[in-house]
Order: C-alpha cells, then structure tokens, then sequence
C-alpha cells in the first residue's frame, strides 16, 4: 500500500506508556512546537495533541499523549482516560488507527505486561523502547531484534532526550500499513489467572530476550541506608530543609544590599530629574517605591528554588515523601499527597493541579483544602521584609542565625496547621480508610547543571514578569488611588490620607484594628488579593506617599521598623501563615473541583484561621509588652 | 506646560495599567466569552489581535492559572 | 523454574510467609500473591502489575519509625516504598531467615 491511496485526512495515532518512560519527552521530539494542549472535556485531565509528517510519505499524522498509565485496569481518573482511547470507546476521540507503546528500557519487566495487554486487543502496535542508550550505557543487554521476535511487533530504538532519537520510530511509522483499521474494542476481562499469566508471559520475554539488568552500585544502596534510615533519615531531612531557610537570609545579604542600593539611585535620578509634579509622583513614589519593595527580594527566591530544583532533580523528593508518610497517614492523608504539597511551596496552582495524580476524590479534595497553608513563594517578601525589619540578626547557640530560625518557624507553622486541618477533615467530612501508597522511588540522579540553572532563569524570568506585569499595574492603580482626590487646601495631614486609598484604609481598620493592623497595612492587603507579594509593593507606596516633604522614597524596612509595634509585626506575619487573600488558587479550586462549594469553603476557613491567630498573637504580644 | 503633559502622561499610565490589571484579574472563562463576542470582524488588525488573544486565554484556562505563570513553567516540566 | 509456584493456596506452603512479616535486611524470592478464596483485590492486582510475581528477588531496605510502616521494598530493580498493609497477602520465600522475626 502506498502513500497515494492512504485516507486523505489525518492518521491519528497514540502514544502510551507507564508513568516516568519518557512518553512526554518523546511527544515534544516528535512533534515539536506544533502541539495544542488542552483538557478532556468534563474533565481536568489534560489532553496533549500534536502533528508531524511522516518524511517518506509525506502523510500527516495527529499524535495524541496519553495520560501514563500502569496497565488497562484504571485506578485513577488518568488512566481511565488513557484505556478509554485505546480501546476506542471515548467519547471524543476517534478510535486510534496505531498505537505506539513507549517502553523504558531500563525497566523492562515493568513496562512489558502493558505491551502485552495492548498486543491482545488486536490494534496495531509499534513498541519503542525509550531511553536505550542509558541503558547500555548503565550496564543493561538489551536485545532489540530478539524482542520484536519475541513480542511480534516492530520494535525500534528511541532517545527522546537527543535530537534525532526519534528517527527510527518516525520511519517505522511511515513504513505502517494504516489500510487495517480497528474501531471500538470491548473492554477486556481479564481473570485472576488472566493477569498472572501475563506476568508470566513477561518474565518468559524477558529470559528469552536475554533481558539483564546491572546489579544495583553499592554505593547507592548505602545512601539509601542512609536517607531512608528511621532515625538518621529524618534528621538529614530535617538538617537539609534547616540549612535552607538558613542560606535564604545569610547568603542573600549582599546581593540585596546590591538591589536596594540601586533601587534607591534610580529614584533619587528621577527625583532630580522630573521637576515637582504628578508624573514624578508616579515614577517616584508608585513604581519605585511599590516595585522596588518587591524586586529586593529576587536573591531570596533565587536561593530558595535552587535547593527545592537539587532535591528534585536528584530523586530525593520521593524517599523525603516515604519518611513522611507515617505522619501524613495519621491525618488521614496518603503519602502521595506530599509531591502536591510540595509543589505547594512555589505556588499552591500548580501544586492544587498536581493533585490529579491522586486516585481517590476524597483524599484529592483533602488535599486541595490545605495546599494553601504551604507557604508559597509569594509569601517569602512578607515574611522577608518583616523578619528582617524585627527581628535581630543574631546568632543563636553559635550556628544559627535568628532570623532563618524564625523564617523556618513559619514553614513549620504552615505544615502543623495544614495537618492539623487534615485531621479535622478526617474527623468531620472526609472519613474513611487509609489509602494504599505504592509509590515508586526512583534511582537518585545527579543534578544536571544545565537543568539546574534552566530551571532557576525560568523562576527569575517568572518573578520578573510578574514584578514587570500585574505587580507594577497595581502599583500604578494603588498610586492613583492614594494621590485622588487631592487632600483639600490648607489640609495638615499626609496627601494620601484624603485619598481613596486613605478612606478605604480607614474604612478596613475597623476590621483590622482589633489584631493590631494600622490603616496602611489594611489598604495593603486589598491589592495583595490578586498577588501575594505586592502587599510588599504596597506598604512600600503607601509609605512613600505618606512621607511628608521632599522625602525621597527610603528602604521600607527601617520605616516600619520604626513605626510599627512588635505586636503588629508578630500579627501580620501569623496572618500570612494562613493568608487566605489569593485569588488565583480560588479560582484554581473551582475549577479542579467544578463547584463553588470548596473555594467558598477553603476561603471562609483560611480567613477565619487567619484572623484567630493574629488575634492570638496580637494580644500575647501585648499583654507581654510588645505592643508599643 | 510641562505640568500640563505630566498629568498627561500620567492619565495615560493610569488608565493602561488599570485596563491590564483588570484583564489580567478577570477569570479566563469570563475573558473567553468577553472575546467570543468581540471576534464577528476577524478580518483586519484588531480581529486577528482578538483571535491571538482568545489563543492566549484558551491555554490559560487549560494551564489554571491567569496571574502567576508559575504553573505553566511546572505543567511543561512534566 | 517457576512452575510449581503458583499464587493459588501459597499461603499453605510451609516456607512462605507475608512480605508483611520481613524486616530490613530481609531478601527472597516472592512466590505469589493473594489468597484462593477470592479474585485479586485492587490493590494485588496492582502490586502484580508493579512486578510482585513468582519468581522475583525481592529486598526489604528500610522501614519508617515508629511502626515500622511505610517500608521500601526493592523488587527486581524498582524500589517501592508500600504500607504493611498493602502486602500481607504477598507471599514470599525468605533466603536470608536471620532477619525474619
């Protein structure tokens, strides 16, 4: 069959595999930057299709990635989604005229028993087998001629990680014969017996393709005795996360000196520059002031993505989820639940996404609910500009400084409130029995470095955008608002105290002052609804407008140093550790639950969360003497 | 004169970037459907500027996230 | 060489016990999972798929404290960590007794 009597409209084929073959990193090769991603529909799976064209025949193909899927048998939303296509009985999707099977060659005995389910629904297959020079290049023997014998079907050679890695499998593709088409299979029942004859049939394979794995490096198996020790494997945990909150304020130092530095020279230019004026206003007191407030904070981010890209490019974060476990479990979470979270901690979007990985609805929603009480990256300013405006650089018991002990208090008050409002879910409207775990621990990997520095330019490029974006318009609009309408003649008073912003700020003090926040911080916290970090931003303009004078925007942190009790400070640092004024994971919680009922929820529990602990603390601080 | 084209100027920053923040604060579906009713001349500049909007909105609502792009970098990685 | 090891009724056999039952350091072979009287339940059907199958090597590299639960079980060349309760009715044949309890 040639290419000239092919069906004139695309060929659409699917591409399936296990979780972590490389299926992804093979779907970018083949098809580039032609992909379109979308979801399913009624669904938050994500569906990812993309076109190539076959170079010897000149034949489009539509390529669709499947979600990872361990076998036929779905245990979560993903791979119901991934059998449904296959089998050609989704609702949307065209029944598959090929399926091409990746495979990761470094392991085998796991990947092959979905080979062999797919094989027995008589659709045409092509197998790949991903990944195979790391294989050789680690010590595997891997036959490719003895298993396409053995399986049946081509099997080609692919490295989806080098450009040109996916030729083979392009040119078996062109060579298919797509005149046999196969629609809606049933969906097969397998027995008992069925799914050990299987593995059985695997392992046959794998004897008889002379199949041989490395024996694992000595030096690996000490470190997991190491890391996954019941009692040395916390504490490294524990030392790891400590030196990391430590390194976010004593390495910092300098560069941010660097930044405040400059951020003070370009408003001082502009200042005698711009003659008196509203544009200088602007320039001076909005922008300068609000974004420069929060840019100083760029070498913290830096720093503290560098250690979570380490730990997550070198298979730690995994065996970090097994020695949590226990305690997860107790609060009535799975073990799973720990990479969301962890996500959680550059932002709760992506990491309340990551939540579909998770195969019960219920421990999903669980999870969803406390995401939030992760401290985010966004919260590192706040906590940053306060930390460092009250609480002394000073070391504690020799090694510790004070201030990265405080910073690392309020990830832990994070993490125990998240728990614990697990557990009150667990006792009230999410009962049930513990979930299985079953969760892979992948070989640990050495960071790559290009990856490692591709992975940080992407956060600086993030905060950047952000910082130059929807930070800076707020800005703009808090300026305007803080400058209108102009304080009326004779007025004694600050400007922005007749603006309003000064109204509005007034109008919330009534909630806020009975936890300790003054008009300034109230008018900050409403802009801080849409990004977290440009509360920041806004006491910084919120300030320099209320500076009297001449007053060239200074650094904010002696300011408020100076203005506020320690008590206020104390209560908006607890308020933060709950911060329940982010409207993007709102919104991304209506969605991923399709109700309003969670973010309703989640919003009236965090606000009330926060407001009862600030109030705490507010009122210990005082009663203690901190409140002058 | 020149007080005159500062408050100029400023009007302009104010009112470009209160249309961007809004925008950029409106949930995508509400965005979407905002464009869909905009799009009947898809024909010169202003239709195919809506058309790579209503592009950039779709991806948004399939990524999650419209003020932190945080998600779309870590959706890649997987 | 796995012919006389089928998962039906394993339980019976004298030398194999509950992958449950082992502590770290504890290698063998696994002879099968789940038990006669019933179909697989979810959770065997997927340890099976993970690759618990007669035959295996199997490891016990470490438990969590206290408890002893979660624990990582290196089977083949994939290393799992799994609940206790996950794999009593993976049955398996000890090589190294020294570490059963």
């Amino acid at each position: 069959m040639n290419a000239a009597a092919a069906p004139a409209e695309a060929l659409s084929l699917s591409l399936i595999g296990v979780p972590n073959c490389g299926k992804t990193a093979l779907f970018n090769r083949l098809t580039g930057s032609r992909q379109k991603v979308a979801n399913y529909p009624g669904v938050t799976v994500e569906r990812k299709e993309g076109r190539f064209i076959g170079p010897a025949t000149g034949r489009t193909y539509r390529l669709l990635d499947l979600p990872g899927a361990y076998s036929l048998e779905p245990t979560s939303l993903d791979e119901a989604i991934a059998r449904d296509v296959v089998l050609g009985r989704h609702a949307t999707e065209p029944p598959p005229d090929l399926l091409v099977c990746v495979v990761d060659a470094t392991n085998l005995r796991l990947n092959l028993r979905l080979v062999l389910d797919l094989k027995r629904l008589g659709r045409p297959l092509i197998v790949a087998l991903n990944m195979s020079d790391l294989a050789r290049a680690r010590g595997f023997h891997v036959d490719r001629a003895a298993l396409e014998r053995a399986l049946g079907v081509p099997v080609v050679e692919t490295v989806a990680v080098r450009p040109g890695g996916e030729r083979e499998l392009v040119e078996a593709i062109d060579r298919h014969d797509f005149s046999q088409r196969v629609g809606r299979i049933d969906p097969p029942t397998l027995t008992t017996a069925d799914v050990v004859a299987t593995q059985r049939e695997v392992r046959r394979i794998l004897d008889e393709v002379n199949y041989r794995v490395p024996a694992r490096l000595a030096v690996l198996s000490r470190l997991d005795s190491l890391v996954l020790h019941p009692v040395g494997g916390p504490l490294l945990l524990a030392a790891i996360l400590f030196l990391m909150f430590q390194a976010v304020f004593s390495w910092a130092e300098l560069p941010m000196n660097g930044i405040e530095a400059g951020v003070a020279a370009v408003g001082e230019w502009i200042a005698g520059t711009l003659s008196e004026g509203p544009l200088r206003s602007l320039l001076v007191d909005g922008i300068v002031a609000g974004v420069g407030a929060v840019l100083v904070f760029l070498p913290q981010i830096v720093i503290l993505f560098f250690f979570i890209l380490v730990l997550e490019d070198s298979g730690y974060l995994p065996r970090a989820a097994f020695l949590l476990d226990r305690l997860m479990g107790k609060v009535g979470l799975s073990g799973r639940a720990f990479i969301p979270l962890l996500s959680s901690f550059a932002c709760a979007v992506p990491g309340i996404m990551a939540t579909r990985t998770i195969p019960s609805t219920r421990d999903r929603i669980a999870t969803i609910m406390i995401a939030p009480l992760m401290t985010c990256s966004a919260r590192l300013p706040v906590y940053a500009l306060l930390i460092g405006a009250f609480i002394p650089m000073r070391s504690v018991g020799g090694i510790f400084n004070l201030q990265g002990l405080v910073l690392f208090a309020l990830y832990v008050a994070g993490v125990l409130s998240a728990m614990l409002v697990a557990f009150v879910l667990k006792l009230t409207v999410m009962r049930g029995a513990d979930r299985p775990l079953l969760m892979e621990l992948p070989e640990y990997r050495t960071p790559n470095l290009r990856n490692l520095l591709l992975g940080l330019w992407e956060r600086v490029r993030i905060f950047l955008q952000r910082v130059g974006g929807i930070i800076l318009a707020l800005m703009v609009v808090l300026w305007f608002l803080s400058s209108f309408p102009a304080p009326p003649p004779g007025a004694t008073g600050p400007a922005i105290e007749y603006s309003i912003a000064g109204m509005l700020g007034r109008g919330l003090q009534y909630i806020f002052e009975p936890i300790g926040f003054n008009w300034q911080i109230s008018i900050a916290l409403v802009p801080g609804l849409a990004a977290r970090e440009v509360a920041v931003g806004a006491l910084g303009t919120v300030y320099s407008m209320s500076a009297s004078g001449d007053d060239v925007a200074g650094a904010l942190s002696p300011l408020i140093a100076s203005t506020w009790s320690l008590a206020t400070a104390l209560s908006l640092l607890a308020w933060y550790v709950f911060a329940p004024q982010c409207l993007s994971t709102l919104a991304v919680v209506k969605r991923e639950t399709n109700s309003w009922r969670y973010p309703l929820i989640m919003a009236g529990y965090l606000f009330a969360l926060a407001y009862l602990a600030s109030f705490v603390t507010y009122h210990t601080a005082v009663a203690l003497g901190a409140g002058s | 004169m020149e007080s005159l084209l500062q408050s100029f100027a400023v009007g302009l920053i104010v009112l470009s970037c209160t249309v961007f923040a809004a925008w950029r604060l409106t949930p995508a579906a509400a965005k979407l459907k905002m464009l869909n009713a905009l799009s009947a001349d898809a024909s010169h500049f202003w239709g195919r500027w809506v058309a790579r909007l209503r592009k950039s909105v779709r991806e948004e609502l399939t990524h999650g996230c419209g003020s932190c792009s945080q998600a779309k970098s870590h959706l890649r990685k997987r | 060489m796995d012919a006389s090891a089928t998962p039906k009724g394993v339980s019976l056999e004298p030398r194999s016990i509950s992958l449950s039952a082992l502590m770290p350091g504890a290698t063998g072979a696994v002879v099968g999972v789940g038990t006669e009287a019933r179909e697989f339940s979810p959770v065997e059907r997927r340890l099976i798929e993970l690759g618990f199958v007669s035959g295996e090597r199997i490891e016990v590299l470490a438990q969590a404290m206290p408890g002893g639960d979660p624990f990582v079980v290196r089977v083949g060349t994939t290393t799992f960590a799994l609940r206790r309760r996950e794999v009593e009715t993976v049955w398996v044949e000890v090589s190294s007794p020294d570490a059963s309890p």
